[in-house]
């Protein structure tokens, strides 16, 4: 069990450079994360969670390569705890992904430093 | 020895090309040579058993035919079978020695000149391919024969075998009766030296049948008086339509044999009291009906060739605008998209750190809503990328989610298909439902889409006016094209005042974009 006052270990994961940017400030802006890492694929968002242990991985679902929903399922297999918060810019896409628990949808359009800590506190654990 | 040489050369690089390991050259020479010194025999005996050829003359000379037939496709290396052929078919106690030897030269000539002719004038494929083709191997044909006649008529009067008077319907017969055999037995090897063929139980039952026909047809024109000649030629045009070269080949021959069959048994209308007319009237029977016939087939086939271009260029220019949508998409979803999301993400941030202009924050950000809304809607129309993520049952469910009239998704595919059928399903719907939205002002849409067997099934059925028409340019002629090139069918009842049922069937499990 690990101490309350320890940070939520944030990954984020953006092939597009702008948004990726906007995403990693956001995360920067909540007190309670710290940024573990900020990688711009599928396939590196998958490696860095196994380096990086994070607690929440904010996961772009269109991506070059494996993209979003993939690397969610692999991130999983490994470490099936981590929250994972899939950012769409489809809003019908983020209606209709299951969500388990594990996984959620947001759609870019509402991403702020509150829909994050939002999503952190509705489904998150460690 | 100098013309063995240089054709030699040529039957090395068709022996490496080809079967060469397996017989010695020589010996498949031989063989070869063996071939048609027995189908030139074999044929002008035909002639004489069947009386319709003799030593100077014939109704149809078949073993010209076969030469030809033998040269061209097997190679003029095998001229010398031709003359070995000859020599045992003319009778050269009948003639003058030197007017014989005259005729035999003039025998090889002919074959060897047309054979080389068509080689050399029908450059690219087949001779039954093109109309242009089968103009140039007739000229090669009536070319050789014509050198051939004329050679044996001119030793005929040199040899003081026949009189001056005679010269000009001796050279006619001989010249007519040549290229009869030629035209009618040179695309009948050329239709058949392949032996591929499959007929099905179907097939075989109406080529039975249009044998029948030409049988039945030919026996009832001559053996009624007058001239009904004529009435066998839709039973040959059947033949030619249905059955392509080697049906038109086919029939061609039959009623070419049962012509002459009669006119030798003095039955049916060519059967005159003089021989001479009679002939005649045989021969242009059946050159003006293997003309006929042959120029139908080719046409066909060239029409079918083209159809088939034409279905392969529609899909290939629907294929291009495919993947150039996909690529707008791609850089409308990758760039101002993407951009107008981080700005607005921005400008939340930023609103958190200026309380005093909250209102000024809040309608920047509705306005950049807007603009995304418009935007994504605008990618998403031009081509949907959900449907590869997540499959048409979900992107329809997206459909119904942002429609502005009440829409029931009855039944969704339970299964994936492949990506390309998905595409033009997805099409169909959102084509169907604007439609009905913006023209037939429905006020409730149906949609059902299922995979039953191999094939996906959609149905969009709307209460509007109804009344809906494929004309040239509108969505729905455009649809069906979509749909026919992915080899599926398409339906529209649309019956004025009663609403609009567009159905479609795609065959799924394969690209149908692959031309």
């Amino acid at each position: 069990v690990t101490a309350p006052s320890e940070p939520v270990r944030v990954l984020v994961a953006d092939d597009n450079e702008a948004f990726l940017e906007a995403t990693v400030r956001v995360v920067d802006g909540v007190s309670e994360f710290v940024l573990v890492g900020a990688v711009r694929s599928g396939e590196e968002a998958v490696e860095e969670a196994d380096a990086a242990a994070p607690d929440m991985v904010l996961l772009d679902v269109r991506m070059a390569g494996i993209g979003g929903l993939e690397a969610a399922r692999r991130i999983h297999a490994r470490r099936p705890g981590v929250l994972v918060v899939l950012l769409t810019a489809d809003s019908a896409l983020a209606d209709v992904v299951e969500t388990d628990g594990v996984t959620v949808a947001l759609d870019k359009r509402s991403l702020s430093r509150a829909a994050v800590a939002e999503q952190w506190r509705l489904h998150g654990r460690r | 020895v100098v013309t063995s040489q240089v054709l030699g050369a040529e039957s090395v690089a068709a022996e490496e090309a080809s079967f060469g390991r397996a017989v010695p050259r020589r010996l498949r020479y031989l063989l070869g040579l063996g071939i048609l010194v027995g189908l030139y025999v074999g044929s002008a005996h035909i002639g004489f058993a069947f009386q319709f050829a003799g030593p100077v003359a014939a109704i149809v000379w078949l073993p010209v035919g076969v030469a030809i037939s033998f040269l061209y496709l097997g190679g003029l290396q095998f001229w010398p079978g031709v003359v070995i052929g000859d020599l045992l078919v003319n009778d050269y106690s009948a003639l003058p020695f030197g007017v014989a030897v005259a005729q035999s030269v003039g025998n090889l000539l002919e074959v060897v000149l047309a054979a080389y002719l068509i080689r050399r004038l029908v450059r690219h494929g087949s001779p039954l391919d093109r109309i242009e083709s089968l103009a140039w191997m007739v000229v090669a044909i009536a070319v050789g024969t014509a050198l051939s006649a004329s050679v044996g008529v001119v030793s005929l009067l040199a040899g003081d075998v026949i009189e001056t008077g005679l010269v000009g319907s001796i050279w006619r017969t001989w010249w007519l009766g040549d290229f009869s055999g030629g035209l009618i037995l040179v695309p009948l090897a050329v239709a058949w030296w392949r032996p591929d063929f499959h007929l099905d139980r179907r097939r075989l039952a109406e080529g039975t049948l249009v044998v029948v026909a030409v049988v039945g047809l030919s026996e009832v024109a001559f053996r009624v008086h007058g001239s009904a000649a004529y009435i066998v030629f839709p039973a040959l045009i059947w033949g030619a339509l249905r059955f392509s070269q080697r049906g038109a080949t086919l029939v061609i021959v039959i009623g070419a044999a049962l012509a002459i069959w009669h006119t030798r048994h003095h039955s049916g209308p060519f059967a005159y009291h003089s021989i001479t007319s009679s002939i005649l009237a045989t021969q242009l029977y059946i050159a003006v009906a293997a003309l006929s016939m042959l120029c139908l087939t080719v046409l066909v086939a060239e029409r079918e060739e083209i159809a088939q271009r034409l279905g392969a260029s529609r899909a290939q220019a629907l294929r291009a605008a495919e993947l150039e949508r996909r690529r707008i998409e791609r850089n409308l979803h990758d760039g101002a998209q993407q951009r107008l999301l981080a700005l607005g993400v921005h400008l939340r941030l930023s609103a958190e750190h200026a309380p005093d202009a909250a209102k000024l924050f809040e309608s920047a950000e509705s306005q950049l809503q807007l603009a995304i809304d418009e935007l994504r809607d605008l990618a998403h129309g031009i081509h949907p990328t959900v449907l590869k993520d997540l499959g048409l049952a979900d992107a329809l469910r997206t459909i119904a989610a942002r429609s502005t009239v009440p829409l029931e998704l009855v039944e969704l595919p339970a299964v994936r298909v492949d990506h390309e059928t998905e595409v033009t399903a997805y099409y169909v719907v959102s084509e169907a439902i604007s439609n009905a939205v913006k023209y037939a002002r429905a006020s409730w849409i149906r949609v059902r889409a299922a995979v039953v067997g191999g094939a996906l099934e959609v149905d969009v059925v709307d209460d509007g006016i109804g009344g809906a028409r494929e004309n040239l340019g509108s969505g729905l002629r455009g649809l069906r094209e979509r749909v026919e090139t992915a080899g599926g069918t398409f339906e529209v009842q649309s019956p004025v005042g009663a609403g609009t049922h567009v159905a479609v069937t795609l065959p799924s499990g394969r690209a149908p974009f692959a031309g």
